[in-house]
């Protein structure tokens, strides 16, 4: 299950040109590691969407078939190791250009932010899913309100926490463990339990 | 009598905006016949399909398997095949029919042999050529082989030979022919009434988002030709369709 839904998650994005392109003319060696953040997200939203809120051919079929746990625990393992392996090539590359070299605390805070950002990406999508399929599955309506929404929520956590882990650290782990708690029940809840369907 | 081995449509009520699709709609279908809806377009044969697979919801109504509402595990035992064809265009055959199998909750080892017979039944490519680069007719036949894979007791076909050129027809007509004779209950929608009169041995009429005419072939046969004599068995039996949707 997992080569497939890594084979849906490359084909239905644009995950290895938008890497290359991001690395070669990546404006984050000169400026902030917490840049790598939005532009990450900016650039991996289609994969992120197209899994946990996907395609209408994907809803179809999760409607007609059921979800399995395996292919929404596989799309979000995927995405969280993706994500934390192109941060952690960017952050390479970074530590060769900067000139004072990187404290571990800012590494400890920038990741702290982006897997909290992160788990919320993935929980927004999720919940998307499970709200498609429990609707009709051909609102396209639904699709244009999912892209911005999901850009506007995920720019505003991620600027929640990035302040959050500058003023008050503390607080910042606390509101991510909280996005992990909510993550966790959205990727942990078991959409074919639903005993009602029709 | 208590029927089992049948789905059973229970006033359904559909609306859009101000335009009522379908009225307290009630259909039964019956293992091993192949049920055909008929009706003029925009009547509201997909959008009963739709709902029937629980991909649009409906104002009121239910949807019954052998008698009980029907439930997640119950949908799996029904095949769909839908007017637009459904696979995922980046996966090849051989990989999209694999990925059905896995939501349906099949391991490899029951669904491997499956997949090469399903491959070979319905003539697709094994190889990893993806879906997309084939042609109309055999992207119909991968949504076929996806609906049948897991031998579901009833297939649901709306429209399903539609932009399909006559030889494919013939062989998914043979199969659904094979398919029917072993059991399976069909249920199907399409404007091609030559083929529907080949297939069919029960009739439904949809229209003014009502049922206006249900009955079994021989009944139907019968009563057309009581009035159209001077027409053959199959003209008959279309000119009273068409007379039915007139009056």
């Amino acid at each position: 299950m997992a080569s497939l839904v890594f084979k849906i998650l490359k084909k239905e994005g644009t995950l290895i040109l938008v890497l290359f392109s991001f690395l070669l003319f990546s404006p984050v060696y000169f400026l902030d590691i917490f840049l790598i953040i939005p532009m990450a997200f900016f650039l991996l939203h289609r994969e992120m969407l197209n899994l946990a809120a996907p395609s209408e051919q994907n809803v179809i079929l999760y409607k007609l078939y059921g979800l399995p746990d395996s292919v929404l625990l596989w799309s979000n393992t995927l995405m969280i190791l993706s994500v934390n392996a192109l941060n952690f090539t960017l952050l390479m590359f970074f530590g060769l250009f900067a000139l004072e070299g990187m404290k571990s605390s800012d590494y400890l805070n920038q990741l702290l932010v982006l897997n909290g950002v992160l788990l919320f990406a993935l929980s927004f999508g999720n919940t998307m899913l499970y709200y498609r399929l429990k609707g009709s599955a051909f609102l396209i309506l639904q699709k244009i309100l999912i892209v911005p929404l999901f850009f506007f929520s995920v720019l505003l956590i991620f600027t929640i926490l990035f302040l959050l882990s500058q003023a008050v650290p503390t607080l910042a782990a606390a509101v991510f463990v909280m996005l992990l708690l909510i993550w966790l029940t959205s990727a942990l809840y078991k959409y074919d339990r639903a005993e009602k369907y029709l | 009598m208590l029927c089992t081995n049948m789905i059973g449509l229970k006033n359904i009520s559909k609306r859009f905006g101000t335009q009522t699709v379908l009225n307290n709609v009630s259909l039964d279908i019956r293992k091993g016949e192949i049920h055909a809806l008929l009706g003029t377009n925009g009547a509201g044969k997909s959008t009963l399909i739709k709902i029937l697979a629980g991909l649009l919801p409906k104002e009121n109504g239910g949807i019954y398997y052998d008698q009980a509402p029907m439930k997640t595990e119950r949908i799996r035992k029904i095949g769909f095949v839908f007017d637009e064809s459904l696979y995922l265009p980046y996966l090849s055959a051989g990989e999209y029919l694999e990925f059905v199998c896995r939501l349906i909750g099949m391991g490899p080892k029951t669904y491997q042999p499956k997949i090469d017979e399903s491959l070979s039944l319905f003539s697709l490519p094994a190889d990893r050529k993806p879906i997309n680069t084939y042609s109309n007719g055999m992207k119909s036949k991968v949504s076929f082989a996806a609906a049948m894979i897991h031998s579901p007791e009833f297939l649901v076909l709306d429209e399903p030979f539609n932009g399909i050129d006559f030889i494919t027809t013939r062989e998914v007509v043979k199969i659904l022919k094979q398919r029917a004779k072993e059991g399976t209950g069909i249920f199907v929608t399409s404007h091609q009434f030559d083929i529907i009169l080949e297939l069919a041995t029960h009739f439904s009429i949809l229209h003014g988002a009502r049922i206006i005419l249900s009955m079994p072939r021989e009944q139907l046969q019968e009563e057309a030709e009581k009035l159209f004599a001077d027409l053959s068995a199959g003209e008959a039996v279309k000119t009273y369709v068409e007379n039915s949707i007139l009056a």
